[in-house]
């Protein structure tokens, strides 16, 4: 137990060395002269000097190697250079604009959390009932939806039509709403056939036999020997789907006009800001590998078959 | 006051019982009119070659088939005078646990990978006896003593996976008597254990049939278990009763070619433990395909043109105790 552990939170750090080269790749691999682009950006008269000037700022005649580990401890320090557009610190804006994300990636889970789990057990409750048809057609219909194309309809719906809901800004709780529910909706919809189908799965097994034999009825059987038997799957696909969530930020940000992290590292793609742009990958890619490994060690945890493999 | 006193109704009465199960590639009839009854306090053993409809005959009106099978049913199945396969869910709900225990034939899958052996035997006793939590737990640990688990306490903290193919069983039998039900259904309860413990078992559910007075249906291959446990006997042949009688009756005196098949190598009514039934030459019927005449008739050595005209009844076996029926006109008329 303590050794596969152990071993996952090896794998874990190797991934993010493996994240970190990638997102340093960035500027090093990228094609053209990253100097003279940084001077362009920087406006101004663009002579070989300043190209030469630039590219002794940012150590670009360096070695590879030497560069990665010097990039590295700045990062490690906190610091994430400063954006070519306008000169601010990366890690003073990130901070800045961590709130929204945070708040969408969040409220975007619990919706998803929600509607998956009440959806997904309403349906096996009463399979083939008027909310299983429901949940089945929504779930189909909703996956093929693209992203924007939900949070369009939502803000027409609410915000034009019945101007119910706020579509604007990041401006208090109300505002949080309809975001939420764009980036929560498709995932909450996978999520609810998942443990549909994973109910479904195990109410079919068995056990389920035996616990009918007892006298137990199908809701209480549904709770306490099915539940338990999709718990490892529900982990797996809900810490994915909050890796899902975080992608969803890059779309619905600019939609409803937030200053997340999503919105930013959008803008830094738009404007080849290459020192946000790889701040931005290097964060997501480690939130994405924490999230993973946290939800590896629940399942480990909340799986008896593997907690006490060793000890049997 | 005149107080007109009924015989109180039989645990089991099966009349007439016929099961058609429907599966999305065939429609097949493994029990086919069957009837017979267990009285209070009796064992019946049913015995019978793999696939013979025993386990069918009596999970189905209990409603306790496997998902996804779709099954038919016609004729009556009464417990305690209440038909079985006229009861709503919630009143058959009722029945289960409490009214009817069941052990099921294969103790690994029977019990949920993912909870505690502990928890899923206190859950129904805390229902069926209506005890707290604390009372169901020493219950249970009482039970797990009584069914012959070495330190029932730590067993029940652990998960099935656990438990050896024996300690498995015996969990299944401790949960299928744990709600002290009134008629016990117990489908191969002894086959994953060996001798001595097959032995144990079987002095295990004879004690508690005596003390708490419950009925026993037991569908065994083990003609040691039928001559240890059981009062009656009913034999199954392709969906239908071959031969029914007391213990007595069908081991020392078989009267179908099939019964006796079956018993060729035993021929006394004390068996040792772990006598399973000789193989007979051929393969039973398939049950989806229509059966003329006797089912047997292919593999009988006393088979006769007209076995194959038409497929017989229970007859009553001439020269033998009132009960003792077989399937077999030509044995049957050769007695009289
Ligand atoms: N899940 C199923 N789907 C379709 N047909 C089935 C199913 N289970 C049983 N049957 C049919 O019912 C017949 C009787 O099955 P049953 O399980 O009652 O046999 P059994 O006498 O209990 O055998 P065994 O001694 O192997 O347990 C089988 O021969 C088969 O044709
Ligand atoms: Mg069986």
């Amino acid at each position: 137990m303590l050794r596969t552990i152990l071993h996952r939170a090896v794998s874990a750090a190797i991934l993010i060395v493996i994240a970190s080269v990638f997102s340093f790749m960035i500027i090093a691999a990228f094609p053209g002269n990253v100097a003279a682009l940084i001077a362009e950006m920087r406006g101004g008269f663009v002579s070989h000097e300043v190209v030469a000037a630039v590219a002794e700022e940012y150590r670009l005649n360096d070695p590879l190697v030497l560069r990665y580990f010097h990039w590295l401890g700045e990062v490690l320090q906190g610091n994430l250079g400063s954006s070519l557009r306008t000169g601010e610190s990366v890690a003073a804006a990130m901070a800045q604009r961590l709130e929204p994300t945070i708040v969408l990636v969040l409220g975007g889970s619990l919706v998803t959390l929600v509607m998956g789990v009440s959806l997904g057990f309403a349906g096996a409750m009463w399979p083939n009932g008027v909310i299983d048809q429901i949940i089945r057609a929504f779930a189909v219909f909703n996956v093929s939806l693209p992203k924007f194309f939900l949070a369009a309809m939502l803000i027409y719906i609410f915000g034009v039509q019945l101007q119910m809901l706020p579509t604007f800004g990041f401006r208090g709780p109300l505002s949080w709403i309809l975001p939420c529910i764009a980036v929560g909706a498709v995932p909450g919809a996978l999520l609810s056939r998942l443990i549909r189908v994973g109910l479904e799965e195990a109410m079919s097994k068995p056990y389920v036999i035996t616990a009918k034999s007892k006298g137990f009825g199908r809701r209480r059987i549904l709770f306490r020997d099915a539940l338990p038997n999709i718990v490892p799957v529900f982990l797996t696909t809900f810490g994915m789907n909050i890796a899902f969530v975080t992608q969803s930020s890059l779309i619905i940000e600019p939609i409803f006009s937030w200053n997340g992290i999503g919105a930013y590292f959008v803008e830094a793609a738009r404007f080849r800001d290459l020192p946000v742009l790889q701040s931005c990958l290097l964060m997501f890619s480690i939130l994405f590998i924490l999230v993973n490994l946290m939800v590896d060690l629940i399942v480990m945890m909340a799986d008896p078959l593997q907690r006490r493999a060793k000890r049997a | 006051m005149i107080r007109t006193t009924h015989p109180a109704p039989p645990p089991l009465e099966v009349d007439g019982f016929s099961v058609t199960l429907h599966t999305p590639n065939v429609s097949v009839r493994p029990v086919d009119r069957v009837t017979y009854s267990v009285e209070a306090g009796e064992v019946l053993a049913v015995v019978g070659e793999s696939g013979s409809g025993k386990t069918i005959l009596n999970m189905a009106p209990l409603d306790l088939l496997p998902v996804g099978v779709d099954a038919d049913m016609a004729g009556s199945v009464r417990f305690e005078g209440r038909d079985l396969l006229k009861m709503t869910a919630s009143e058959l709900e009722a029945v289960r646990g409490s009214g009817i225990g069941v052990v099921f034939q294969d103790p690994l899958s029977a019990l949920n990978p993912v909870r505690k052996v502990g928890r899923q035997l206190t859950e129904g006793i805390e229902r069926n006896l209506r005890l707290t939590p604390a009372q169901s737990e020493s219950r249970a640990a009482e039970l797990l003593a009584l069914v012959g688990l070495p330190d029932p306490k730590s067993r029940m903290q652990q998960y099935p996976h656990e438990l050896s193919g024996g300690q498995r069983q015996r969990v299944g039998i401790a949960m299928g008597i744990s709600g002290e039900p009134r008629l016990l259904i117990a489908d191969e309860p002894t086959t994953a254990l060996d001798v001595t413990v097959q032995a144990q078992i079987v002095e295990l559910l004879k004690d508690l049939q005596k003390r708490m007075g419950m009925a026993i249906v037991i569908i065994t291959h083990d003609f040691g278990v039928v001559s240890g446990l059981a009062d009656k006997v009913a034999v199954m042949y392709a969906g239908r009763l071959s031969e029914l009688g007391s213990v007595r009756d069908v081991l020392v005196g078989p009267a179908h070619p099939y019964t006796r098949g079956l018993l060729q190598s035993v021929p006394s009514l004390t068996v040792p433990m772990d006598t399973k039934f000789v193989g007979l030459p051929g393969q039973p019927p398939n049950l989806a395909h229509r059966i003329d005449g006797c089912a047997f008739a292919p593999r009988c050595a006393e088979v006769r043109a007209d076995c194959r005209g038409h497929r017989p009844g229970l007859l009553s076996v001439p020269r033998s105790s009132p009960g003792h029926l077989a399937a077999c006109p030509v044995v049957v008329n050769q007695n009289i």
